[in-house]
This record gives C-alpha cells, structure tokens and sequence, in this order.
C-alpha cells in the first residue's frame, strides 16, 4: 500500500495550486446514474464548472494533440487524465488514449477517475498504464444508502435496478480499491455528500475505505442538478463538522474545485480545452496563448517529460534583479523532480565576467541579450531561449500628489525628482539614459532632491513623500515591502534604451546533466515557471507582449 | 550585591553558543558579504536577500543598546560571535600579558577612532556600497563572487577586520580591544551601566585576575566585559558583582 500523497493537483495541496491538469474529454457514455449528475456536452454550455460538463467530445487521436499543445504550454510536470465526462472506464476511447499517451510520453503523470464499478476487470490495463494513482468515487457502502442516489448500474449489458444494483457498485468498488491499493497504486475517494441521504454515513465510508487502503478523502458537498436540482447544498458549518470528524479516519484532501470533465491549466483557473465557450473570455486567452506557446519552443525535442531528478543537483546563475522570481520558481521545479539547485542570483555584468574568465554553472540566466551572445559565442553557453523582459516606470507616492502625468514632467519647475545616479548598474545608467531620450535629463536634474546611489533606496523616499516622482523598474514596487504602495505611471517605449531589457536563460557547457539543464529551462520558460515573472514585476517571454519584445529586440538564438 | 554563579564558565560557553547560531550567519554576512562600507546598518534596504541581517538588524541594535545600558560590554563577553572567535584563538596567542599598562590604553582608544570613521562613512558618505551585492548564493561561491568583484575599498576593509581577528594569535583578543566599532560604543556605556563586576578596596593589585582574563583587563578597567571570568580568581575574594550604586 502506497501512503505517500502524489504530487497531483487533485491530491496534493501545494501541487494543487501549481501543478497544471488536464481533463480530457474522452467518454461520454455512463454506467450508472447518479441522481445528482447532469451531464452537458456542449460547446453552447454555460460556464458551468462542474463534473460531467464538457464543451465537446474527443477522439483519442485528438486527445492526444491536445496533449501535446497543453505540455508545450504548461510544462512536462503536468498530470494528464480523464474524468469523464461520463464514466471513463464504461468507454473503450479512455483506456486508448491513455495507452497513445503513453506512447508518446514513456513516464508522463497519467490519471483517471472512475466510479469502480469496472475497476477489478480494468486494473491489469490500468496498472500496464503505469497509472500510480486513481480517484474512486464512493457515495455510500451500504445498498440502501447507493441505492437512493445511484438508482440504477449498468454491468455487462445488463441493467440492475435499486438495491441490488447498489450491491453490485459497491461490491466491485471495494474490490477494486482493495486490489489496487495492493498492487502500489494509491487511491483517493471522492465522496459527494448529499444532505438526507449520505450525510452521517460519511464517517462509515472513510472507515470502510481506510480499511482498504486509500490514501485520501474528498468530501465534495453536492451540486443540486439532475433529479436533485431542487436539493440544498450542504451547510458549510455542517460540512466541517464532517470533515473534522474524518479527519481523525483518513487524511482529507481540502481544495477541490470539482473540475469540469475538459479542465485544463492550474485549477480554479480553469479553460476548457477547446475554448468554444465564447462567454467565458478566460477560454478564448487559452487559445490565444496556445498559440504562443507554439512558437516558443525551441530547446531540442526530445525531452525527458515528468521525469524526475530525485537526488539530483543543479547550479543555476541569474542576474539579481530576477532572486525575487527565481528563488519561487527554484522551490515549485524542486519539488516537482525532487532534485537541489545551488541558485546563486547578483549583477549579471559580474556574473558574467566570471563566467567569461573562469568560473562555472550550468544555467545562467542574463540580463543584455549580448552577454549571452558573447558567452554562446566563446562556446560557454550552449543554447539560449527568452526568458523575459524589465519595464521601467515613472513611481509617485500614492495618490499622485504632484499629478504627473508623464516623463515630460519630470522637466517642471517645482517637481522634486528622486534619482540614483550612482546606482549599480543598469540601475542608474539605465534611468538617467531613459531621461536623456526623453530630453528632460537636465531639468530633471535640476529638480533633483535626492541624488541616491541605490535603487532600492529610492522607493522609501517616494513612498514617503520626499519626492514627487521617481523612475525605476518596475519589479522593485513587486517587492513585498513596496508593494502597492506608490503610483505607477508608464514612461513611452521610444525612450528606453534596449540594453538592459531583455532576459535570457541558457544551458552552460558545464552542465553535468544536459536534459536536467534543459528539463529545468524548459520548466522556467513555461507557463508555470513563467508566472513567478509575472508576479515579480516582469514581462514574461510567454505572452503576446513578449511575443512582440522577442521580435522587437530580436531575442533569438541564432 | 548578587550571589556569585556556579559553573559561569560553563554557562557563559552556552550563553556564547546559542547566540552563535542566533547571530553566527549575521555576523559572517557582515564580514564577508555585506556590500555596504559598514555593515550591520544599511539592512534595511539591502539588496542581498539571504542575509538574515534583514530581519534581525533593528531589533539587534535596539537590543544592543539596552544590554548595554544595563550590563555594559555584556555583549562582547557573552553574545558576540566575533567574541568567541578571538576568546578561542586567544588561548592559543604567543604574546600574553605584555599588553598593559600605557600602551594598553592608548591602543584601546583605537576602538573610539573606528566608531569615528564609522560614523563618518555612515552619515557623510551614506554608508556606500564597496561590493557587488550577491543576492542569493551558496556559502563559499558567494564569498568567492564577492571578493572577485568587489571595490579595493571593501577588500580593504574586509582585511583589516580579518587581520585584526588574526592578530589574535599574537596578542589576546586584539581586534576586540583596540579596533571593534562596536566594542567602542559598548566601552561608553561600561562606565554608566546598571550592573557590573567590581573591585572592592581589599584590592591589592595582584593582577591574578588580568592572567585569567580573555582582554587581559580587570573589573571596572577598559575592555571589561563583564563576563565573570575573574570571578573566582581572586586571592582575597575583591572581586563582586552587582549593582552600579555598590562598591
């Protein structure tokens, strides 16, 4: 028996918020009726975020494209799965997709859901899956209880009603699990609970299940739909009393969404995987970066998708000014492939002086996209892709107090200009160059109350009110001990100079294992890597604005 | 008048470790990784995330100065892991008790005159950075980085205070005596603070209690630190602890 919780965005709750899934929309048909249910195919479906909904139908063979577009988009650490939007062990499309996956993809996290009723007579094609978990849904382990919310199972062809029927679920899920949890593979239990019918047998169920070797418990409060439209949904206070009591049987798994049956991304930021619903506008961003994602592959093929690193270690570089967004980044990709990175993050002009002399990593992550042409071209740095971009604002105190409304007034009499000449670089070059573009340099100078020698320290002084305005990047008002505490105003683009504003991340020659090194670039350039850059204050490559940065400053590695 | 401690010895060893896992980092990111021309009080906006100065400066300093108030040096016998370091290589120092008299004093004003050139960076130059803050790291890298591309100002800087540890070796805890800013403004606060170890009149200037001493000093002379070392040594027991307004 399994006891360790998977990594898995429906087991795991820090893997919840992190990891992506997907729900592939493979099996439609059904071998029971579940009283609660309403299954909705449909591209015209109201965003319904609930089981058993689906904006269409997949064939295997389009399963396995969407897959494809989906790793490429958020990472090869994502758990792929069907879960419905019917009973996917009822339909032969789901075992075949799962096999053409694996196929394709030898160690991707592979799932299912089922409601066990064909699970002993699946588990041996389950198992040569290389399935290591599964989510077995059990309302009740008494027929009479199953019986008034699964009214009738259909096995082999034949229909049973009631009580009997309810036998057959149970016996066979019980079976199943019982196997399962036998042979390695771990089980969590979905439970929905339905007031009146199932509620205090829950505890009898976490019982029954534990006995068996599950590893988890989701109690799902039901969603009145179906014959049971009219029904109340659980009382929240109510709901955790059961949970507390559970708690105490099996250890509970608290985050569930209850995804739709064609969910994609990171849950509760959920898209369907067609993007037909043209209400939701968050499916239509889902296409759109889709296609992005295409195009901003450009690490070699044949990479090691979801493996693991167990044990592992890795030296990255970067410039500085990304700590705030590398060092999370470094913690999630950790605990995904379970290997150690050695993160070392200061001014990439000193980091890559070293590394042009004779110091080693096996990633650096630059700021100037020359230095990591000059570091590719002495034949250090084998391959590059874009990481992101900096954006460099004009900062007020709250409120605005002087109204500035752009670079101009920087050049008004009377404004009191906060700068930092002296900076490290490309703090203070970088601003003082932005302002010479703009034509204000000398006014702003003049303007000057504080001519500081650290960008950091110019935040407290705007914060504080000791100017009207400062200008500086704008992933220093990210940082937590700034954030949302001044007033950001976009300085025009003609004005910034390029050198410091494109990132790049590429794989050293020293790197001791060329496919961690690039599994981890992989990771930082998808979706997933790439929000912690978009927290952080940046632009990230993977977007339609970096999109247009990449071509602008041409962030190629040719 | 405060009952003589058992075992101080032992307990000021302990005193000494725990503050050295509670400082022990602080203390090295000052040396060795601070960019800041005087470390331990531009943490407010540094840049080098890893330091656990950021967290711990203030409360450090604020804390610095009570004890102060109430045990004098206190800090440097019992707290400092700089302290520690040299009382340990102390024991191994080839020049002992030659540092005395004159010479001694007029060395110890040195601290005074660090805490000057101290306070003059600090407020008239803005405390500049000499180094190329390495924000995040692994432990020797770091220094490595640091060290490679850092002004000669902060190389110089970083020396002397590596020096002035070393020299420990030849003379007993010679950076904390005659060099450490921060021993300098403790040392002001020696003469008025609440508690303190004293000589009573049955004095007779055996000295036995400077041979047993980490600063080759005596109670209530400079370089005191309060740590009880003496404690015991005294041949006509002089030697007592307790509030300023006893002698």
């Amino acid at each position: 028996m399994n006891e360790t919780v998977p990594f898995h965005p429906c087991m795991h709750e820090t893997a919840h918020d992190n990891i992506a899934r997907l729900h592939l929309p493979v099996a439609p048909r059904c071998n029971i009726h579940c009283r609660f249910c309403e299954r909705k195919i449909s591209p015209q479906g109201i965003c319904k975020n609930s089981p058993g909904t689906t904006s269409g139908i997949l064939s295997p063979e389009q399963a396995l494209v969407t897959t494809k577009n989906f790793i490429e988009k958020w990472g090869n650490h994502s758990v792929v799965g069907v879960a419905g939007p019917g009973e996917p062990l009822a339909n032969p499309e789901t075992l075949e997709t799962l096999a053409l996956l694996r196929k394709e993809y030898p160690s991707l996290h592979l799932c299912l859901c089922t409601n066990g009723l064909n699970l002993p007579d699946s588990l041996a094609a389950i198992k040569k899956l290389g399935i290591t978990h599964l989510t077995v849904t059990i309302n009740g382990v008494d027929s009479r209880v199953v019986a008034k919310l699964q009214p009738w199972v259909q096995k082999n062809g034949t229909i049973t009603m009631g009580k009997e029927g309810a036998q057959i679920l149970i016996e066979n899920q019980l079976e199943g699990i019982k196997a399962a949890t036998r042979c390695g593979i771990f089980i969590k239990i979905n439970t929905v609970v339905v007031p009146g019918i199932n509620d205090t047998h829950v505890e009898t169920i976490a019982r029954t299940v534990r006995k068996l070797g599950a590893g988890l418990l989701n109690l799902m409060p039901v969603i009145p739909r179906g014959d049971l439209k009219e029904m109340d949904t659980p009382n929240q206070c109510y709901l955790k009393g059961l949970k507390e009591k559970c708690k105490t049987i099996i250890p509970l798994f608290e985050k569930c969404k209850r995804c739709r049956a064609d969910s994609a991304g990171i849950p509760g930021n959920e898209m369907d995987v067609r993007g037909e619903d043209t209400k939701c506008k968050s499916r239509r961003n889902f296409i759109k970066a889709a296609g992005v994602a295409l195009t901003g592959s450009l690490l070699s093929p044949h990479l090691s998708f979801g493996n693991t690193f167990q044990g592992e270690q890795l030296q990255v570089w970067s410039c500085g000014g990304l700590a705030e967004a590398m060092i999370p980044a470094n913690k999630l990709y950790e605990q995904m492939t379970g290997c150690t990175i050695a993160y070392t993050g200061a001014f990439a002009g000193a980091l890559g002086k070293s590394l042009l002399g004779n110091a080693k990593t096996e990633v650096f992550a630059p700021r100037v996209l020359d230095l990591a042409k000059k570091l590719k071209t002495e034949g250090k740095m084998l391959l590059f892709k874009p990481l992101c971009f900096t954006k460099y604002v004009l900062i007020t105190p709250r409120g605005n107090p002087a109204g500035i409304k752009g670079i101009q007034d920087l050049a008004n009499p009377g404004v009191r200009v906060i700068l930092s000449p002296h900076a490290s670089p490309p703090g203070g070059a970088a601003a003082l160059l932005i302002l010479q573009n703009a034509g204000v340099l000398e006014e702003a100078k003049e303007n000057a109350v504080v001519m500081g020698d650290c960008v950091q320290r110019i935040l407290p002084d705007v914060i504080s009110g000791k100017g009207d305005v400062s200008l500086v990047e704008l992933r220093l008002t990210r940082m937590p001990r700034f954030a949302g505490k001044v007033d950001i105003i976009d300085i025009p683009e003609k004005f910034i100079p390029p050198k410091p504003v494109p990132f790049t991340i590429g794989v050293m020659q020293w790197a001791q294992n060329r496919d961690l090194a690039e599994d981890y670039c992989t990771f930082i350039t998808s979706e997933r890597g790439q929000s912690f850059f978009r927290e952080a204050g940046f632009i990230p490559a993977l977007s339609e604005e970096g999109e247009r940065l990449i071509k602008r400053y041409g962030v190629y590695d040719t | 008048m405060i009952p003589r401690i058992k075992n101080l010895h032992w307990k000021r060893r302990i005193t000494q470790s725990g503050f050295l896992i509670f400082l022990g980092e602080f203390s090295f990111y000052g040396i060795f990784r601070c960019p800041f021309a005087v470390p331990y009080v531009s943490c407010g906006n540094c840049p080098v995330t890893q330091c656990p100065g950021r967290h711990l400066w203030l409360g450090f300093w604020i804390a610095l100065l009570l004890s102060a108030v109430i045990l004098g040096r206190f800090f440097c016998g019992w707290a400092c892991p700089g302290g520690l370091v040299s009382e340990l290589l102390g024991k191994v120092s080839l020049i002992r008790g030659k540092m005395k008299g004159t010479l001694d004093k007029v060395l110890s004003s040195g601290k005074y005159l660090m805490v000057a050139v101290s306070l003059v960076v600090l407020i008239f130059l803005n405390n500049p950075r000499w180094a190329i803050p390495i924000r995040v790291g692994d432990f020797f890298n770091s220094v490595k980085l640091t060290f490679e591309h850092a002004d000669n100002f902060w190389i110089g800087r970083t020396l002397f205070v590596v020096s002035g540890l070393a020299l420990t070796i030849l003379i007993p805890a010679f950076w904390c005596r005659y060099l450490c800013p921060t021993g300098g403004i403790l040392e002001v606060f020696n003469t008025f603070s609440l508690f303190k170890y004293f000589k009573t009149n049955a004095c007779d200037d055996c000295d036995k209690c400077r041979e047993v001493c980490d600063f080759e000093t005596r109670p209530l002379e400079t370089n005191c630190t309060n740590c009880g070392a003496c404690d015991t040594s005294c041949p006509v027991d002089a030697i007592k602890v307790g509030w300023r307004g006893i002698r």
